[in-house]
């Protein structure tokens, strides 16, 4: 299990980015990060993955803090960054070099996945576009099997077809001794993806809620003009009317609209955590 | 102890920075070699062997260490780079290690292998273009030898030392030009400590026109000049401080930097 408590951290002392966060994440779970940018979001990943230290409070990532970097921890945790590095190596020697240090690494599930992914597997690395670099290192990564799985904006990048695959190999790959944590602002790239939503804004998680949850709570609905009969929780305008969030008051689980209520979250954030009474 | 060191993890680490950046390193190598061939042919022709010899080993060996020391940290001027270091699952301890391995060790080995064998050569190709029967073939002869490692060629060993420790350290605070930026940084502590140590010296003595840091400074009274040293006492502290102290300080400030280092 991930646990953070009482996380604070900010780039300059003056202005915390985070104060007092908590959160617990568990295993089996997918967990979709959205925020706006620099709402703190590639920051949390790299307060899980050590790269950056808390200022104050803790985090245990499998009992073991992030920040000391130490072997064990890293050998279970996989983080892939929004630009992603590539040596000026061929694949085959990448992984000759770096599978070694990642004890559940399978070469036979890294060519499944570079196959799945369509990356060229006879290319050298720096020759592959972006998007196949990109591809190449989501593939290396989920071969690796580590338990924790960070991933920030990982279909920056991609193309349509790549999303769908990305979408699709996420899926497949999960299983209930891992947590793949996915950050990211496109929230139409995880709509389908994930078990449990976390919103954050300026430093604070808005939402913390699993995807069932919402739907038993909220509904997600276009209307050509606002209902009068119930509290509309958040609307805006669409093409023929409005998108609207409302209290779901039907015993049915209504299918999520991530975009809409991220902007609901982060506009009316007090109406919806007392909802789910999350704060 | 494996959470810290583990022999075979060390390995493939090694192995991994090796191949990871062949080019880099390779390019290295060859490039300092290439530029003592090069400051040794050049100045053998136009001044003598012993400069020749001299130059060239300190350029070549000074040089190649600090671009190696900012190469084998060099990770940091992307965030992608940085984390892919960072995250890689090797203790602080081996990774700082295999940098000092690659740019205090083994590149400090291989060079004064391909030394000894440029001076060799050359001095060989001296000694048989030489007349055997001038009279001053045994005089020539013995003017030109191999440049020996030991003696004053110890206070070049000594500058390569702090050289690379600090490249190691620059290139841990610098991310981007971390070559560059540390070399204007020990010129500026340098100059900085040159001057303190004139000044303060001012303060005591009249006549000071030269102060190097900080064995001793020169006094001219009128036409006379004089050199007043540090005690000997004092003269040895320095020599510790600079010989073993310096080093030591900036690898251990490299390791405790990297220890802290974040993205």
């Amino acid at each position: 299990m991930v646990r953070i408590e009482n996380l604070s951290f900010g780039y300059s002392k003056k202005r915390l980015l985070y104060k007092g966060l908590n959160l617990e994440l568990q295993k089996g779970q997918i967990y979709g990060l959205l925020g706006k940018n620099g709402a703190g979001k590639s920051t949390l990943l790299k307060q899980l993955s050590g790269l950056l230290f808390p200022s104050g409070g803790r985090i245990l990532v499998f009992a073991h803090e992030p920040r000391n970097r130490s072997p064990l921890f890293l050998e279970d945790v996989y983080f892939i960054p929004e630009e992603v590095y590539v040596p000026p190596i061929t694949i085959a020697r990448y992984v000759r070099i770096f599978s070694p240090f990642y004890p559940k690494f399978s070469p036979g599930l890294f060519q499944e996945y570079l196959r799945i992914l369509e990356v060229e597997p006879v290319a050298k690395l720096k020759t592959l576009s972006f998007g196949q670099q990109k591809k190449f290192i989501i593939a290396f990564a989920l071969a690796c099997n580590t338990t924790l799985l960070l991933l920030d904006e990982p279909t920056n990048g991609l193309d349509i077809p790549s999303k769908a695959q990305f979408r699709r190999l996420i899926a497949s790959v999960m299983n209930e001794e891992r947590i793949i944590l996915i950050s990211t602002h496109q929230t139409r790239d995880l709509e389908n993806l994930i078990d449990t939503v976390l919103i954050v804004d300026e430093g604070e998680m808005l939402l913390h809620a699993t995807v069932a949850d919402i739907g038993r709570k909220l509904s997600f609905k276009n209307w050509q003009t606002l209902p009068e009969d119930k509290p509309v929780l958040f609307s805006e305008p669409v093409i023929g009317g409005f998108a609207a969030v409302t209290a779901n008051s039907g015993q049915m689980e209504d299918q999520l609209n991530l975009e809409l209520l991220f902007n609901a979250v982060t506009s009316r954030p007090s109406e919806i955590q007392r909802l789910f009474q999350t704060k | 102890m494996h959470e810290y060191f583990s022999a075979a993890r060390f390995r493939r680490y090694f192995i991994k920075t090796v191949l990871e950046k062949p080019g880099q390193i390779g390019g290295i190598f060859l490039l300092s070699f290439a530029v003592a061939l090069l400051i040794y042919f050049l100045l053998k022709s136009i001044a003598n062997f012993e400069v020749a010899q001299l130059f060239s080993f300190t350029i070549g060996l000074i040089g190649g260490g600090c671009l190696l020391s900012t190469v084998v940290f060099g990770y940091f001027s992307e965030i992608a780079s940085g984390a892919s270091y960072l995250t890689l699952p090797a203790s602080r301890l081996e990774k700082w290690l295999c940098a000092i391995l690659i740019a205090g060790v083994i590149y400090t080995g291989c060079f004064l292998l391909y030394f000894r064998g440029l001076d060799s050569l050359f001095v060989h190709l001296y000694h048989l273009s030489l007349n055997h029967h001038d009279p001053r073939y045994t005089e020539q002869y013995k003017s030109v030898f191999i440049f020996n490692f030991d003696g004053d060629t110890s206070l070049i060993f000594i500058f390569f030392a702090n050289a690379m420790a600090a490249m190691l350290v620059g290139s841990l605070y610098f991310n981007k030009s971390s070559f560059i930026k540390v070399a204007l940084v020990v010129c500026g502590i340098y100059f900085f400590t040159f001057m303190m140590n004139y000044l303060f010296s001012s303060l005591l003595f009249k006549g000071i026109f030269r102060a190097f840091p900080f064995h001793s400074i020169s006094i001219k009274n009128g036409v006379e000049e004089g050199i007043l040293a540090l005690p000997t006492f004092w003269s040895n502290i320095y020599d510790a401080v600079a010989i073993y102290g310096l080093p030591a300080a900036l690898l251990i400030i490299s390791f405790i930097r990297l220890t802290e280092k974040e993205i």
